[in-house]
């Protein structure tokens, strides 16, 4: 018991600073500005995101887990035309892999002879000579 | 007065059940035996489609039939030819329809627009689960 305890008082700092760094928002105000500042910019410090990975023209910012949707609404609205195509190809993206649907990269036949044309050409004349033959 | 079917659940990959417009029909090929089968009312298939196996139930010797045809999408890799088959749906009477056989034995009996849409007036209804068919008033 008394050993459980120590461990607890003595981890107790580690605890906190892995809340705050998750979730910078639960800190007070320029705190957390400062934080998420420092977060995205050691992002691309480390290549943890490349150019291509930040959408916007925006620096990139610490979204975490604990953003609520109606903050991210902003955001998503001020994006260029060409970056919301890309947000909502990186969401229908995940959605599918949440979902077990549609895999990215794998190959789903389609049966359907969608503009056989040239088939149906052929098909349409087998047919005439075989009912004209009867 | 259309005949009415309803739509059949089939399973998906994924397990879910799907419900598709699967209609029951009676397949003869010139003299041999009726055989019965499910065809999938397919309005985006340019053509018909018979899968080998069900040729072979019906009788067809796949060397006879010389007429090739090309088929698009995933059974373009697969030879198919020409073959004329007799079908009965319902009460209705029997339509000589143009399909194109194909090696591929994982595909379903399509029914395309070559040449079971020339011949039956198709009503989708799939809030409802059914569709209507009669023959086509040419």
């Amino acid at each position: 018991m008394e050993v459980t305890l120590a461990v607890i008082l003595f981890r107790a700092p580690y605890f906190i600073i892995l809340l705050f760094g998750c979730c910078p928002e639960t800190l007070p105000g320029r705190a957390a500005t400062e934080r998420k500042r420092r977060i995205g910019a050691s992002f691309f410090r480390r290549g943890q995101l490349g150019q291509q990975d930040v959408i916007g023209n925006a620096p990139p910012a610490c979204y975490s887990a604990c953003m609520k949707l109606a903050e991210l609404m902003p955001a998503l609205h001020e994006l260029l035309r060409a970056d919301k195509f890309r947000a909502i190809q990186f969401l229908t993206a995940e959605l599918a892999q949440g979902e077990g649907g549609l895999l990215p990269g794998a190959e789903y036949p389609i049966w359907s002879p969608f503009e056989a044309h040239d088939a149906a050409a052929r098909l349409t004349q087998y047919l005439l000579e075989q009912t004209e033959t009867r | 007065m259309p005949a009415r079917f309803p739509y059949l659940p089939v399973t998906s990959g994924r397990g879910d059940p799907l419900l598709m417009p699967l209609m029951p029909l009676e397949l003869r090929f010139k003299e041999g035996e009726p055989v019965q089968a499910h065809g999938l009312l397919d309005s985006g298939a340019t053509v018909n489609v018979l899968p080998y196996a069900l040729g072979v139930r019906l009788g067809a010797v796949w060397e006879a039939q010389t007429t090739r045809v090309t088929l698009a999408g995933n059974l373009a890799a697969q030879e198919a030819r020409a073959v004329l088959v007799h079908v009965r749906v319902g009460d209705f009477g029997s339509v000589p329809l143009v399909f194109a056989r194909t090696r591929a034995e994982e595909v379903p009996l399509l029914l395309g627009q070559v040449n079971f849409f020339e011949e039956f007036d198709v009503c989708f209804h799939r809030a409802r689960r059914q569709f209507e068919l009669e023959p086509a008033r040419k």
